[in-house]
């Protein structure tokens, strides 16, 4: 009897030990008991810290993980062109409706302490569904390192430009400040009312320009400029000897073209 | 003939109980009711003291990250996450182990050095059985379960103690804190924690049972011999989870 129950307590501490190590190894992503997986080559040319084991996000959930990375020892396909890096990512199979072609697959970072995910948009509806095992290209994150060693250049350019044309610079500076100090005076010189009135009568001008170019677009208007042009198509027609001929009648001397 | 010392003795017996556990194997001779037994009194009456401990340990652990988060970042949401690796890479299998040295350590010292100092291992010798087969192979397979299956229950309590404390003290649903509980902890930490128990558990077992077959004789020798399984075995045990930290995690 003491026996028998040793061997259960025994037995049952076993198994519970070894279900731990199955859920915690379902937990882990190692074991998938439910449901099958699809799986993603997505290719980069700049995998931004990105790590084995980072999530993947399909419109923000958490549907997979990256589950390799490796470099490319032969050159991509054509489709992945100009790429260095392979990026193996497991994604649950009830988002497969949802990665299309025209998917995007960007490397973003999230929390507080800067942890790299892979965030997938959803394909449009008139795209095809990506097949288990495609490979896709991959949106490049942002060089940040890059941008400040080249913004660090650029700065360190001007500022040697500015340090060579000091003097340059300074009677320039001085140029631009004379220039506003003598507008600001004629600025101060001039009449206000007289200026105020000017730019009233600017703007009765313009608002008459305005009233003009309005009765110009008139069908009146669009009637009377088509007669002028009829009329100066036919005066166009009208034969240059006869013309010269009645003028010289009329006692008109002129030369005509 | 050299006298073995504190290293070399232990390392003696597991090779030996080695051989004799793949002979008994090949013989299929194997002492279940004695494995049995062992694995009884080192894992299942172990359960109670190890679990309570962890529990508290894990307590401790996320209260203190979440005042050192708070302090430096002013929020602990991921608080649960370094508490679970913390607790999977070293606090599960070091204090697991530490503790079931302390149980199972001193009893076993303690009772292979009576049966010394009661001439009980010559009359083994006169029988023609080997001390190392009959004593040694089932404490060995017994600690080694009790070890691996007790860090497995730890790790669990106090994946559960984590989301507990985060939804009763501070302030989050059991959800959110499980959500950030695996952020950091992967496969490879759990099977570093594996690795470690595997290790305690066979050096407890063989520390304490060479401290327990070179006893004085005395009432004395068997307690000194119970007192040096403990020290030298928790000693041991510090340094072997630095060795296998640095070979294991660090880069």
């Amino acid at each position: 009897m003491e026996q028998q129950r040793k061997e259960f307590w025994v037995g049952t501490l076993v198994l519970f030990s070894v279900g731990l190590l199955l859920v915690f190894a379902w937990l882990l992503g190692f074991v998938q008991p439910l449901g099958k997986r699809i799986h993603l080559s997505v290719f980069y040319q700049f995998a931004g810290g990105v790590e084995v084991g980072a999530p993947v996000r399909v419109s923000g959930v958490k549907v997979g993980k990256v589950e390799k990375i490796e470099f490319l020892s032969s050159p991509a396909s054509e489709n992945v062109a100009g790429t260095s890096v392979k990026v193996l990512i497991g994604l649950d199979s009830q988002v497969r409706n949802l990665i299309r072609q025209n998917s995007k697959f960007y490397i973003n970072i999230a929390g507080i302490i800067g942890e790299r995910y892979l965030e997938v948009t959803p394909g449009s509806e008139d795209s095809p569904v990506l097949e288990n095992g495609s490979e896709v290209r991959g949106m490049d994150p942002p060089r940040v390192d890059q941008l400040l060693s080249q913004g660090y250049g650029v700065f360190g350019r001007v500022q040697e430009f500015l340090e060579r044309n000091e003097n340059t610079m300074q009677e320039l500076l001085t140029s631009v400040h004379s220039l506003m100090t003598d507008t600001n005076s004629i600025l101060k010189k001039l009449d206000r009312k007289k200026v105020s009135q000017l730019i009233e009568n600017l703007n009765t001008v313009s608002a008459n320009v305005a009233v003009l170019s309005q009765q110009l677009r008139s069908p009146k208007s669009s009637k009377f400029i088509d007669q002028l042009a009829d009329l100066v198509d036919r005066a166009h027609e009208i034969d240059k000897p006869a013309l010269q001929k009645f003028l010289q009648e009329e006692g008109v001397r002129a030369r005509i073209f | 003939m050299r006298e073995w010392n504190q290293l070399e003795y232990p390392a003696l017996l597991f090779c030996s109980s080695f051989v004799g556990f793949v002979s008994s194997l090949t013989r299929r001779e194997i002492r279940g009711r004695e494995i049995i037994k062992q694995i009884y009194e080192c894992a299942v009456m172990s359960i109670p003291v190890i679990s309570f401990s962890l529990g508290i340990v894990s307590l401790m652990s996320v209260l203190e990250f979440s005042w050192h988060m708070r302090v430096v970042l002013r929020q602990d949401a991921l608080v649960p996450a370094f508490s679970l690796v913390l607790t999977i890479r070293e606090v599960a299998p070091v204090v697991t182990a530490m503790l079931l040295a302390s149980r199972v350590g001193a009893s076993i010292a303690a009772e292979i050095g009576v049966m010394k100092i009661t001439e009980q291992l010559d009359q083994l010798k006169l029988l023609a059985v080997s001390e190392v087969d009959y004593l040694l192979v089932p404490r060995w397979l017994g600690c080694l379960v009790a070890n691996v299956a007790l860090t497995l229950i730890s790790i669990g309590i106090a994946g559960v103690v984590t989301i507990f404390i985060g939804a009763r003290w501070m302030g989050y649903q059991p959800g959110e804190f499980y959500n950030s509980l695996l952020l950091f902890t992967t496969g490879y930490d759990l099977a570093g924690a594996l690795v470690k128990s595997l290790c305690f558990g066979t050096l407890i077992p063989f520390v304490s049972a060479g401290y327990g077959l070179r006893c004085a004789l005395g009432s004395q020798g068997v307690g000194e011999a119970a007192t040096q399984a403990v020290a030298r075995s928790s000693l041991l045990i510090i340094i072997i989870d630095l060795f296998i930290n640095s070979l294991w995690w660090m880069p």
